[in-house]
């Protein structure tokens, strides 16, 4: 009885372990398909990033062969540089000695003349902490002339005639930079190294062959529409700041702040921020040859205010005009009052007022306007300002961005002098660049080329607004390229740049377009970045337009 | 025979868990850097198409200085020769600064010669 008792106890034990066994190999079973399962779609997304290291790795291998053309290039011309600038180096050394020397002679005029020249120098034996008192009394007793610590400045002409002739009134203004984002900052539209434009009667040619529209005047505005920032790291850091010779697409967001400031104060556009499309130097020289679109060709800009910004700038040579007398005297003036402008802080208004009148300027009128040093001394178009309605069509209304040249290098000045199409001789280079960037594919705004020197990871690239030109995307399928044979068929010539749509199928209404790109037809290919030169309109042509 | 299997099955299954659940560890940690990548891919891109390359950054800094550097040198000859304007005289002081102006200006000829092939 109590065997069989015990038996049936087992045996009922046993069933429950087996129950239980059962159950906890079931729920094994769920977990290894519920685990089968997620590892299956982690297992296609690490494939799908193995197959993106693979595209990575494709990518920069395509690149390399794409850029080097470009890299030697730039070596070879610091290979050229190189000596010129051990040169310049050695004449640094030379003239920080004379100054010194000069500096040095023992007379108080020299201390006197070279305060008025905005020469910044030291009495050395008079300690640095002493005063200016102490410091004069020294002067007289040593060179029996006075020491003056402060010099006039004129300010007729370079101050807002509303602005009350008071002192605290005018500091505003007298320590303002270009950098500011302050009302005051208006008296830096036009750099004090230029006049301003009394009317539109100023370099009448050059006026209306670009169709100009406005004085180029600041306006008093109503109202100070709030104006970004600089971003940190701009290289572009004054806007009479040299392109640089190698450029990155980020200076597009430095171009497009400072002409952006240049419109706001001549009122133009005020509220609107110019978005910023980089075309590469190929693109920025090929575009402007064009042939043009079949008419009725549907154009639509994507943003109402676009800012196509070129590589490679155009060049728009100085007038054959002699330089006049009265400019060739304020030559050096000028740039001695523009002064540096790579790695250095904005000077303000009295600085340079000092260096310019310290160089004998004492009348604003004495220097040209933007558009006067414009046409005599040449410059470049940066790029150009496109306005379009809300559904994107392109205004007539746009904008040149432009670089006042000197003729001993370094820019004046960047001025926005708004334009018309329907007014301007170079219509045909503006409208070829309304159909780049309507017509062209461009990559996501927020990747910028990256500041690592491979980038791998997301931190490497920097957010920005710029678009640059997809170049690939904008190109016509590979295979459809032809490589002109030589030695038949028609004479060696040169085929224009088009756009023209490639359909992926037999009446493909929505076929995209392409860019077919300049091409030597049985001849030798030419240089992939030339350097577009606006060309002027003849004399006559002008004055005819003048009058019409 | 059937109780021995039965035995290990569960042995058998969790290693076959713990084996796919290292694997799909692995897997996920890759593939959470798909985004990165895919944001790499897009900036060799358009550093390709902007024309940029880890050592034309290089030569843009290095062109930069040697850009600095003439500026540099441009605005203290402007300077000293305005002083020496001035002052005028033969001290030989003058006539050194005279001659470091001319030695800059003919530095300057060199960096447009090399720059653009002509002044």
């Amino acid at each position: 009885m109590g065997d069989a008792m015990r038996g049936r106890h087992q045996r009922t034990q046993q069933r429950r372990r087996n129950r239980a066994a059962a159950a906890d190999l079931e729920q094994l079973r769920a977990q290894v398909a519920a685990e089968a399962a997620r590892a299956a779609a982690a297992g296609q997304a690490a494939a799908q990033t193995e197959a993106a290291h693979r595209r990575l790795a494709r990518e920069q291998a395509a690149t390399r062969p794409r850029l080097r053309h470009r890299e030697e290039s730039v070596a070879r011309l610091i290979a050229r540089i190189g000596p010129a600038h051990t040169a310049l180096l050695a004449a640094r050394r030379e003239l920080e000695a004379a100054e010194k020397a000069v500096l040095a002679m023992p007379a108080s005029t020299v201390i006197d003349q070279a305060a008025k020249a905005g020469v910044t120098f030291r009495l050395p034996e008079v300690h640095r902490g002493a005063s200016t008192q102490y410091a004069k009394v020294w002067f007289r007793k040593h060179t029996g002339g006075d020491l003056r610590v402060d010099r006039p400045v004129s300010v007729a002409g370079w101050v807002p005639d509303d602005v009350p002739d008071e002192r605290a009134a005018l500091v505003r203004y007298m320590m303002s930079t270009a950098a500011d984002r302050t009302a005051a900052a208006r008296v830096w539209t036009i750099p004090p190294w230029l006049s301003h434009p009394g009317d539109e009667t100023d370099a009448a040619e050059l006026r209306t062959a670009l169709g100009a529209t406005t004085s180029g005047a600041p306006h008093q505005p109503a109202r100070h529409p709030a104006r970004p920032a600089l971003r940190d790291d701009a290289t572009v850091t004054l806007p009479w700041r040299h392109f640089p010779l190698v450029p990155h697409a980020a200076d597009a967001t430095d171009l497009a702040h400072w002409y952006q400031h240049n419109i706001t104060a001549q009122q133009w556009h005020p509220d609107t921020a110019p978005v910023p499309f980089w075309l590469p130097a190929e693109h920025s020289s090929a575009y402007p040859h064009a042939r043009a679109l079949p008419a009725g060709t549907d154009l639509r800009l994507p943003f109402s205010l676009v800012f196509a910004a070129f590589a490679a700038p155009w060049q728009l040579p100085p007038s054959s005009d002699p330089l006049p007398e009265s400019l060739r005297a304020v030559l050096g003036p000028m740039l001695y009052a523009r002064g540096h402008a790579a790695d250095t802080a904005a000077p303000s208004l009295e600085k340079v007022l000092y260096r310019l009148q310290a160089a004998g300027v004492t009348d604003r009128d004495m220097l040209p306007t933007p558009l006067q040093a414009l046409h005599h001394f040449g410059g470049a178009v940066e790029g150009l300002l496109l306005t379009a309605d809300t559904d994107g069509r392109p205004g007539d209304e746009f904008a040149w961005c432009l670089t006042i040249a000197h003729p001993w290098g370094p820019p004046l000045a960047r001025i926005a002098v708004p334009a018309r199409r329907s007014r301007t001789h170079w219509r045909r280079e503006v409208d070829a660049i309304i159909a780049g960037v309507a017509l062209s594919s461009w990559h996501q705004p927020h990747i910028l080329p990256s500041r690592a020197p491979v980038p791998r990871q997301a931190s490497d690239v920097v957010d920005s607004t710029v678009h640059i030109l997809d170049v690939d995307a904008t190109s016509p399928p590979a295979a459809r390229r032809r490589t002109p044979s030589a030695g038949r068929g028609p004479r060696s010539h040169l085929r224009r740049g088009h756009f023209r749509r490639y359909p992926r199928r037999a009446d493909d209404p929505h076929a995209p377009w392409c860019w077919v790109r300049p091409t030597t037809v049985n001849g030798t290919p030419g240089t992939a970045n030339q350097v577009y030169t606006l060309t002027r309109p003849n004399r006559s042509t002008a004055v005819r337009k003048a009058s019409a | 025979m059937n109780g021995s299997h039965d035995a290990d099955t569960p042995t058998l299954l969790r290693a076959e868990l713990a084996q796919l659940r290292r694997q799909r560890i692995a897997d996920e940690r890759e593939g959470a850097r798909f985004d990165g990548l895919l944001r790499a891919i897009a900036a060799v891109r358009s550093d390709r198409d902007a024309g940029l390359s880890p050592r034309m950054c290089e030569q843009r800094d290095y062109l930069e200085r040697v850009w600095a550097d003439a500026e540099d040198v441009l605005m203290m000859a402007l300077r000293v020769l305005l002083h020496t304007e001035r002052l005028g005289g033969d001290d030989p002081a003058i006539a050194r600064a005279r001659r470091a102006c001319e030695q800059a200006n003919q530095a300057f000829s060199h960096l447009y010669e090399a720059e653009w092939g002509t002044r």
